[in-house]
């Protein structure tokens, strides 16, 4: 990989780049899957990625490929080199600056199928045994995956990682009635414990089944919404792109154009990217451009603290660019059990999924309560059907009630459950 | 891609078995402001191996292609179903064949376009912007083209090499309203090289005009109401409708899974108003966004009409549900990368167009919504779906009002369908859509405006 890496950066300088970086990935995976509840396919993967980028006069491309042999890479860099030529100007345009070399490695870098089949079929039997009216399918990897990143001011970092993933998908069927699907997954470094005791896929599993049997809500209300971990990371992940991230300043969709150190949010929240926190399987290195990702608050106490964006963004926009993505985000737990908001919750909507669209830019949107419940005086009444939250993502923030104790760990993300208040809810 | 000769390679002792060859190749050139701010070209070719055997599938595939990387990973998906097939208790299936033999390769016939030749179209694209509509607060223009060549053969005797392009143009307005920034977009083109749809920037400006015309009215945008209302669905909506809340709900997979469709076979699931198919490659005599001759098994790619008239006629199947629910194959086994193995996959989802007029079906709603433009769709099991509104308008007394704030709208689709009282008669197909399950696959999806009662997320 060294050797390719080096090769390539000094051929691009060669054919006119006054700026090259060149990445590197050799990738191979083990995925057996469970398909209509039985082991039915088994995938072995390797997979190469290639990608080249070139800077010269100001002009920029980015070519990608799989092979490696010398025809194809002699036909990318003419053909990048031949793009970067016709490409417009911009000097925004940059590559990031020098730092030490550095490599890391983590997790299980050597499958253990042995385990995996077992690990797989205790959940498959165990479906079967205690949840007979729950269809599903399921699949659990290994992934090993080498990266070499190298740029022409001299950046050089190797990444090798192994991880495991898990994912499922159910729906129950039972005396003529069924629920909604559900899903689950998590990236682990090990296979430790079994599938279903990990985060909440016993309890999701069980809620599947009563599920059968939703009712509508009896009316439309004000009240409050206890947001999942997995609803809460997908919204604060949306929140941060739609307001901070490279395409929302650049094109001058963001509210918050200008606002570092600005309370823009209840004091209760803190969001932080931990690229290569311990607990989390899918840690990332670097950043896009290559520098070495540390971890960052990117809101706390409801101030804005970073815009994570590129260099091209920062060039564009004039602010400092950032050394975390928005990415393996974390919010710390609350102090209060989810049973306890529960009671606390005089009427409101326990969301456990959520199916949205897009927020518009002032934060307005709608989603569809998936497996959720009604709560009233403290208590869950009813699983709903054709129930519908509206509310605005950003005075949601501002209506942050609390946050739970408990938290779930993807292996890409850590959340707890958030409760805020002001949603409306409608029914069909 | 160079061709490689697959049958070389072909393994022994199994029950069936299928050889890919296949390359994605990407184009996409943006400009935001004015500033190039996408140039980027990829590639991905490689091989893959699936193995059917005892009832279990072995899968293999790399990123080589010579002859000897073919022969091991031919080895390895045989010895992957092998593996499995200890582990395997369950019911083991006969494979179903229809396979057919074609050369599909969709190379344009006009002098293709060189990159500055593209750079140019949309330099001049984002100067009409800037000049025409000075006050926008931000602009992009944009092209992506993918294309996807396969050369496969199975071994009951399907054997297709096939090249399928698809070019878009993407256009984005930004504006400031009084409430901050509206914006509009919109993805135009489909099936084809970019030099078969566009010649000439000034062919878009109409559409240009329509995109700036949405912004403004986005501007003095109001809250949807929350609730149950009568409304037109665009035709722009059709397809998502049909692809999203019905289809999903029909592909074999999902039936064997547990979705509600599994109950319904033969019996009225929709007003009698609606018919909908899943194209294979052509409709009217035109080739669809994404067409399909012969599937990733195979199989020769029929049409599969899934409501007729209101009632459920079928599902897409692929061989192993077509085997499991003793059914005919439809040829909706698609892969999306080199690696990935083909599941049952929509093609052309659309509804059938009916008789009525779009503006008599306004005309006839008293008080609820004309809904125009979606972000992005979800489906359930259920048939229960979700789809995203960007842009829609009141509708009082038969008339346009005020346009909506994005919102999202929801439903059974099965109790929606049958509150269908109106269908028009104009289509319009969407080929710009991804449809994510598992694996990302380019999806055709069309339709005609319907008239129905939908629930709103708002105020």
């Amino acid at each position: 990989m060294e050797h390719i890496c080096k090769q390539l950066i000094d051929r691009l300088l060669k054919n006119g780049a006054d700026k090259a970086v060149v990445s590197f990935n050799q990738t191979e995976t083990s995925e057996f899957n469970l398909i209509y509840k039985e082991l039915n396919l088994l995938r072995s993967l390797e997979s190469t990625r290639l990608s080249l980028f070139a800077i010269k006069d100001n002009k920029r491309a980015i070519k990608s490929i799989n092979q490696i042999d010398e025809a194809s890479l002699e036909e990318a860099i003419t053909e990048l080199m031949q793009s970067v030529k016709d490409g417009n100007p911009d000097p925004a345009f940059d590559i990031a600056d020098y730092q030490e070399p550095a490599a890391f490695t983590d997790g299980a870098l050597e499958p253990d199928n042995d385990l995996i089949v077992s690990r797989l079929s205790e959940f498959s039997s165990e479906m079967k045994a205690h949840f007979p009216f729950v269809h599903f399918d399921a699949s659990m990897s290994h992934t090993h995956s080498k990266t070499r990143f190298m740029n022409s001011n001299g950046i050089d970092v190797t990444m090798e990682r192994g991880y495991y993933e898990f994912s499922t998908m159910f729906t129950a069927k039972k005396d003529g009635k069924m629920s909604s699907m559900n899903y689950t997954y998590f990236q682990a470094p090990n296979l430790d414990k079994p599938c279903m005791e990990i985060n909440q896929s016993r309890e999701l599993i069980r809620q599947i089944v009563e599920q059968t049997h939703p009712d509508t809500i009896p009316q439309k209300f004000v009240g409050e919404v206890i947001l999942a971990p997995f609803v809460l990371g997908g919204l604060v992940h949306t929140l941060i792109q739609s307001h901070f991230g490279d395409g929302a300043l650049i094109s001058k969709v963001s509210l918050y154009p200008d606002h570092l150190n600005q309370k823009l949010f209840s004091e209760k929240l803190t969001v932080t990217s931990r690229p290569r926190d311990p607990k989390q399987a899918m840690k990332y290195f670097i950043t896009n451009d290559g520098y070495l990702a540390s971890e960052q608050a990117i809101i706390e106490d409801g101030e804005l603290k970073v815009y994570p964006i590129s260099i091209y963004a920062a060039n564009k926009t004039g602010k400092p660019f950032a050394h975390c993505h928005s990415n393996n985000l974390v919010i710390e737990p609350g102090e209060i059990a989810l049973a306890e908001m529960i009671k606390d919750t005089k009427e409101g909507i326990l969301c456990m999924r959520a199916s949205y669209g897009s927020p518009s830019p002032q934060g307005d949107m709608s989603t569809v309560a998936k497996n959720s419940y009604y709560i009233k005086d403290g208590k869950i009444v009813c699983p709903v059907k054709e129930t519908m939250i509206s509310f605005n993502l950003i005075e949601a923030m501002n209506n942050i009630v609390d946050f739970s104790s408990e938290t779930h760990n993807a292996g890409e993300m850590i959340m707890p459950y958030m409760r805020f208040s002001g949603a409306i809810v409608s029914g069909a | 891609m160079k061709v490689l000769e697959l049958k070389q390679s072909l393994p022994a002792g199994l029950d069936y078995w299928e050889i890919k060859q296949q390359e994605n190749r990407e184009q996409m050139v943006f400009f935001l402001d004015g500033n190039m701010t996408s140039n980027n070209r990829s590639s991905s070719l490689g091989i893959m191996c699936r193995a059917y055997k005892d009832g279990v599938w072995g899968l293999a595939s790399s990123a080589l292609g010579d002859s000897a990387t073919l022969s091991r990973i031919c080895g390895k998906a045989a010895s992957n179903a092998a593996l499995l097939a200890k582990h395997r208790a369950g019911k083991q299936f006969l494979l179903p064949s229809n396979p057919a033999q074609g050369e599909y390769l969709f190379y344009t016939r006009k002098e293709p376009w060189s990159f500055a030749q593209r750079r140019d179209f949309l330099l001049e694209l984002d100067n009409y912007l800037k000049t025409k509509y000075p006050g926008l607060s931000s602009r992009q223009v944009g092209i992506r083209q993918d294309e996807t060549e396969k050369h496969i053969i199975t071994s009951d005797g399907g054997d297709m090499h096939v090249m399928i392009p698809r070019s878009f143009l993407y256009l984005l307005m930004v504006d400031s309203g009084p409430d901050g920034p509206v914006q509009s977009y919109r993805a135009l083109g489909g099936f084809g090289q970019f030099e078969d749809i566009y010649s000439d920037p000034k062919e878009v400006y109409e559409e240009i005009e329509k995109i700036y015309r949405e912004t403004q009215d986005m501007k003095e945008a109001v809250y949807a109401r929350a609730g149950s209302f009568d409304c037109v669905l665009d035709a722009r909506l059709a397809g998502i409708l049909a692809h999203e809340a019905i289809g999903h709900t029909t592909e074999a997979d999902f039936v064997l899974g547990g979705s509600i469709a599994g109950d319904y076979l033969n019996q009225p699931v929709a007003s009698d108003l609606v018919s909908l198919i899943d194209i294979a490659n052509t409709y009217d005599n035109t080739l669809c966004p994404v067409p399909v001759f012969i599937d990733d098994e195979g199989t020769l790619a029929e049409d599969c009409v899934i409501i007729d008239k209101g009632i459920l006629k079928s599902y897409m199947h692929n061989k192993e549900s077509a085997a499991m629910l003793d059914m005919q194959l439809t040829g909706n086994a698609r892969g999306h990368n080199f690696d990935d193995e083909p599941l049952i996959r929509m093609r052309n989802t659309m509804i059938v167009p009916g008789k009525d007029k779009l503006a008599e079906m306004i005309a006839s709603i008293e008080d609820g919504y004309y809904l125009v433009e979606s972000s992005n769709g979800q489906a359930d099991a259920t048939s229960e779906f979700m789809f995203g509104i960007s842009l829609g308008y009141e509708v009082k007394n038969g008339k346009l009002g005020k346009a909506i704030k994005s919102t999202t709208m929801s439903g059974v689709a099965f109790d929606l369908l049958k509150t269908v009282t109106m269908v028009s008669d104009d289509m319009y197909w969407t080929g710009s859509g991804m449809c994510g399950k598992k694996q990302s696959i380019q999806v055709g999806m069309g339709g005609p405006a319907i008239k129905c009662r939908v629930n709103l997320g708002g105020k």
